[in-house]
């Protein structure tokens, strides 16, 4: 079940949902509508101040061979450190990591029936323009406790500014019947295949 | 069933040792554990979940280290721990001697 803006004000409060800096106003501000970052269902979250910027290369990662890919992907990028007064200019078909600028925590409280999971998604004004956040990794799983890292790419005709603190994502924020489940050392001890036999 | 339902687990705090070169942003470091099988895995973690000397990290561009886990669960000289962070991989959660693991960093 999807929370509507009411429930996620509940979460916020009940520490079942973390959103820091929490995004504000709640409530509109008469003539500054625009501005309130909750939607019906929603809240929007805003870009960081850093990009990583893949390298390129000969190379091809190989994610069959295990041990090294997050030195490997570091290696092989240049972070970005943006300013207001300074945007990073997104060409078309240039793809960089970005960071929200807000935390999101969705703790998992034991004794409670429930738990909380998210997407990211992104927003309509910034697709329409072709600016694609994430692909193929929206989910926040539950017991996640990190700022976002947003996968973007200009799929449009025509450059798009980065601006640090712009508005760049919606978090649409579900609820997990039950508590899961740790894993236990018995499910992986041995294991030989991919079904865990 | 689940062998969890056996036996009451108490999420506990530990540390494990792992090797640390520099993340994609500034808050995180990009790590790699060793598992029971000697496989090697890797994530990006925060800073505050992993401890190691920030100087030689920037001198040398890696550094030995101990990553923050929680202890699932034991099992003779066995446990199963959660990592801060997923797996580039796949998964939490490892397996490793208990004699790997210290009560601080």
């Amino acid at each position: 079940m999807i929370l509507s803006n009411v429930e996620i004000f509940s979460a916020l409060d009940e520490g079942r949902l973390i959103i820091d800096p929490e995004p504000s106003p709640r409530i509109p501000d008469l003539g500054k509508e625009a501005e309130c970052p909750y939607d019906t269902h929603s809240v929007d979250l805003r870009l960081g101040n850093e990009l990583s910027i893949p390298s390129g290369g000969t190379f091809a990662y190989d994610h069959t061979q295990p041990g090294q890919l997050s030195k490997l992907l570091s290696q092989n990028s240049q972070p970005r450190r943006l300013q207001e007064d300074q945007p990073f200019r997104l060409n078309p078909n240039v793809f960089v990591l970005g960071i929200t600028l807000e935390t999101v925590g969705l703790p998992i409280i034991q004794g409670r029936d429930t738990c909380l999971a998210a997407r990211i998604e992104g927003k309509s004004s910034r697709a329409r323009c072709g600016l694609l956040v994430h692909f193929t990794a929206p989910t926040v799983h539950p017991g996640f406790h990190s700022p976002l890292v947003l996968e973007m790419i200009n799929l449009g005709p025509v450059p798009i500014l980065l601006t640090p603190g712009m508005y760049i994502a919606q978090l649409i924020v579900e609820e997990v019947k039950g508590i899961p489940r740790q894993l236990s050392l018995n499910q992986f001890h041995g294991q030989k295949h991919p079904d865990g036999t | 069933m689940f062998p969890n339902e056996r036996m009451e687990a108490h999420p506990m705090e530990a540390w494990i040792d792992c090797d640390v070169f520099p993340g994609q942003f500034s808050g995180e470091v990009a790590v790699t554990v060793r598992e029971l099988s000697g496989k090697l895995l890797s994530l990006f973690a925060s800073k505050a979940d992993v401890d190691f000397p920030v100087d030689e990290l920037k001198s040398r561009g890696q550094a030995k280290g101990h990553i923050r886990v929680e202890i699932v669960e034991e099992q003779g000289q066995l446990a199963m721990v959660r990592l801060p962070r997923k797996m580039l991989e796949n998964g939490q959660h490892i397996t490793v001697k208990i004699s790997e693991i210290r009560q601080e960093a």
